[in-house]
């Protein structure tokens, strides 16, 4: 393995959303379709309608040999399985001995509780007062867990399976909880592939976003929109967010190594940091409201001058992917990227040569990462 | 490549709170294990834990909105604690940005498992159904993300925003190797040019009915409650499983170069650092030892170093039946005729285990063995396990030069993680006393 600085590129994405998987929530992106709806979390009454993109639950025991492994997995772990294991096909690497030395990177959502996991537990210590009674709980309650509640509930559980399920061994890393964090383990992935510690990664996020603590959280934050326009960025009454379940993965490689067994070069990455010339295209994800827009506009222009380079979101037509949110970013790119792909209605007819993706915080932190198209030099 | 120095550390732990304290913890071999005080555990298995006992949360400062949460979420105030210890240490009152840009700081903590507190979540739940009404009116009568679910990255956030810091920031949640991760990664991030200075280090307490409760299902805890301070036995025979602990510790490091232009103290140098995956099963650990053997392997490679150079090793020692012989095992075959040499400790013996603050707590150790020439104990090891065979310092610390050490981190789902440092190579370099 050189331990030269390397260039990198983008080789596989793979994605599970409410639209289905990269291509397939392409095309509909292209019809003009929207992941979006009023809907209620399940597992809840008495609860108000709110924008969001629930999919459907994914199905990992299609893709890995090991099937004991599903009955370890939180909805979180599913999705990044199937998502995972889609970019390892996607970019060719099928077989294990192409797989044991990769990288894997992992940004994981808040976690979804899944509260039907501990019913048993709640229902058999309640106390006479209708609270919890402690004494109940250690005595009778732990045996009405559900037996795995502790494998769904811990937040590196989709690392340590998406490892097992496809043979990963190498460098690894699991960040939490939104898409500034997705940004930075997009980051040491992308340093570890540049600077020899491995020569390709797998690199990913998966938030099972639409559960209801999590929206809950956001509602009490004021982060929550309250209909599926106010949650569409660079909009007038942008308010707010639509979360959405989502996971996706990309398959990251040092160019020599991607050029060796021939892989299909999606996109050349450049640096996390800020670009010198303005992007063709910046892609921003996550911006809660109009003065968010706004900044972000801002943060363009203070890189780059006027003319600000176009702006996008697909935001309000995904959801908000949270730690998923910068890598669905990342593989629309390739789409963009992809002269034989739909073209998105209402976006420039054109062929971006490099798009910066940029996820931003409502606490003003943010990340980001440029993608140039295949021919493009970083 | 650039180097890496340690600059500032700071600490919370069951056995002493403060640098100088855990140190004398350290010395005296002492153990914060006892019957858990912080709830009602008296029907669990499981009563015992190494809690934090020195820190008042209710006295801590916390000028932030969040900072009922903080406060409601034991780890996130322990790691604001620590890490303001490690700062203060490294750059007085003036702080990482008095020498570096934002941009050039990064935080890059280990966090544990968010903090779902049942007794918030009981009165709204009926037959398997949640009350969302009421449960938003719970929620939105009492302050912001202090209720029912409270995010793992709190103390991160408020760690990052304190200091300044605008660079990378990273909250890794790698369970029990997520300490040594964070170290590690910061390490690396410095070393390969994507920062100069980071507070680094992680936070963790599991030490509540939902953790207690969760590990006592997995069978993964000592029951041996009558036992107390004398439960954790890494490596003895007689050892029962893990004691859950809880704590925080931080280290500033820099840019070496860029820490002594600026006068700072050196502690210690980070080396190495190896990160692998054992892509085997989610509750045991490999039986070829591939993965624990490749992550030890490629700290010491990146380090430079070769087994017969490092002087010490903090295990990642359990003290589960599984754990220990596999975790020896691989040291065997790394360290080979070295291992006979080299003396090995747990300090989880000591303080439990703290899950996501494991790693950083006991690199500190590490550095209190290079610091202090005296080896940090596994204080119940009275019969080491035929299959634990290895150089152990067993009861007491015992006195010994040490140039370099190796601290292990092994994840529950595979992940491995190992740090190498020592003291700063370069001739008639100081190491502080």
């Amino acid at each position: 393995m050189s331990r030269a600085v390397r260039e990198v590129v983008l080789t596989g994405v793979g994605l599970h959303s409410t639209l289905g998987d990269v291509d397939d929530a392409w095309e509909a992106l292209a019809a003009g379709r929207s992941a979006l709806a009023m809907t209620v979390p399940s597992g809840v009454r008495d609860f108000p309608e709110v924008p969001g993109a629930p999919a459907a639950n994914a199905s990992p025991a299609q893709l890995i040999e090991n099937r004991k492994l599903v009955k370890y997995m939180s909805p979180t772990t599913a999705m990044a399985t199937v998502a995972a294991g889609r970019a390892l096909a996607h970019a060719g690497l099928v077989a294990d001995e192409r797989r044991s030395g990769l990288g894997l990177f992992v940004a994981v959502g808040y976690a979804a509780f899944d509260l039907a996991d501990v019913r048993g537990a709640i229902e058999t210590a309640r106390g006479a007062d209708g609270g919890l009674d402690l004494e109940r709980m250690g005595r009778e309650g732990l045996r009405a867990c559900h037996p795995l509640m502790p494998f769904k509930s811990l937040l590196n559980m989709p690392l340590g399976i998406i490892s097992i399920a496809y043979g990963i061994r190498g460098p690894n890393f699991v960040l939490y909880p939104g898409a500034r964090e997705g940004a930075s383990c997009l980051e040491a992935a992308v340093r570890a592939v540049r600077h020899g510690r491995c020569d390709g990664a797998l690199v990913g996020g998966s938030s099972n976003g639409f559960s209801l603590l999590p929206i809950s959280m956001l509602l009490r934050l004021g982060r929550l929109a309250r209909s599926v326009e106010e949650a569409v960025p660079y909009r007038a009454g942008h308010r707010g967010i639509a979360p959405a379940d989502a996971a996706c993965f990309l398959v990251i490689e040092a160019r020599e190594h991607a050029e060796r067994r021939e892989a299909r070069i999606l996109a050349c990455l450049g640096d996390t940091g800020a670009l010198e010339r303005a992007p063709d295209l910046l892609l921003s994800v996550g911006t809660v409201d109009e003065a968010a827009d706004r900044a972000e506009l801002e943060a363009a222009r203070t890189s780059w001058g006027e003319p600000v380079p176009t702006v996008a979101s697909l935001d309000g037509r995904l959801g908000h992917h949270g730690a998923a949110a910068l890598f669905t970013a990342a593989a629309c790119v390739s789409k963009l990227f992809d002269r034989n792909a739909a073209r998105l209605p209402g976006w420039s007819d054109g062929f971006p040569s490099s798009v910066l993706v940029r996820a931003g915080e409502p606490d003003g932190g943010h990340g980001s990462l440029t993608l140039f198209s295949p021919g493009g030099a970083p | 490549m650039n180097r890496v120095a340690v600059t500032g550390i700071g600490v919370v732990s069951p056995i002493g709170s403060g640098v100088e304290a855990f140190f004398d913890g350290l010395t005296r071999g002492a153990s914060g294990i006892d019957v858990i005080g912080s709830f009602d555990a008296s029907s669990f298995p499981t009563r015992i834990a190494g809690e934090v006992r020195d820190v008042d949360l209710a006295s801590v400062e916390l000028p932030w909105p969040e900072a009922e949460a903080v406060r409601r979420d034991r780890k996130s105030a322990f790691g604001v604690v620590a890490a303001r210890e490690a700062v203060r240490t490294a750059f007085g009152s003036r702080g990482p940005t008095g020498w570096y840009g934002p941009h050039r700081v990064a935080v890059i903590a280990a966090a544990g498992l968010e903090v779902f507190d049942l007794a918030d979540l009981v009165p709204h739940l009926s037959q398997g159904v949640v009350n969302g009404a009421s449960l938003l009116e719970s929620l939105f009568s009492g302050p912001a993300l202090a209720r029912c679910q409270i995010p793992s990255d709190l103390g991160a956030r408020c760690i990052a925003r304190e200091g300044g810091a605008a660079g990378l920031y990273a909250v890794n949640v790698s369970a029990c190797a997520a300490g040594t991760q964070a170290l590690g990664e910061a390490f690396l991030a410095i070393r390969e040019g994507a920062a100069d200075c980071a507070v680094a280090g992680g936070y963790d307490s599991m030490v509540n009915p939902l953790g207690v409760g969760g590990f006592c299902m997995l069978e993964a805890l000592s029951t041996a409650n009558e036992l107390r301070g004398a439960a954790s036995r890494p490596f003895d025979r007689r050892r029962d499983g893990f004691v859950l602990g809880e704590g925080a510790a931080f280290c500033v490091l820099e840019n070496l170069d860029m820490a002594r232009a600026r006068g700072a103290s050196i502690r210690a140098e980070i080396l190495g650092y190896g990160s692998t995956l054992d892509a085997f099963r989610v509750t045991d650990p490999a039986e070829s030892h591939e993965g624990a053997m490749a992550a030890m392997r490629g700290a010491l490679e990146v380090a430079g170093l070769e087994a017969r150079d490092i002087d010490y090793v903090n295990a990642h020692g359990t003290g589960t039946r599984k754990n220990d012989p596999a975790e020896v095992a691989a040291i065997r075959c790394v360290f080979g005729a070295e291992a006979d040499r080299v003396p090995v400790s747990s300090t989880k013996s000591q303080i439990g285990h703290l899950i996501g603050a494991a790693g950083a707590v006991e690199f500190l150790a590490g550095l209190f063995a290079l610091e202090r020439d005296l080896l940090p104990a596994t204080i119940n090891l009275e019969e080491p396990d035929p299959e634990c065979d290895l150089v152990h310092v067993a009861r007491t610390p015992r006195p010994a030069k040490v140039r370099a050490f190796m601290s292990n981190s092994f994840g529950f789902g595979g992940q491995n993680a190992v740090i190498v440092a020592g003291r700063p190579r370069d001739e008639g370099e100081e190491v502080p006393q």
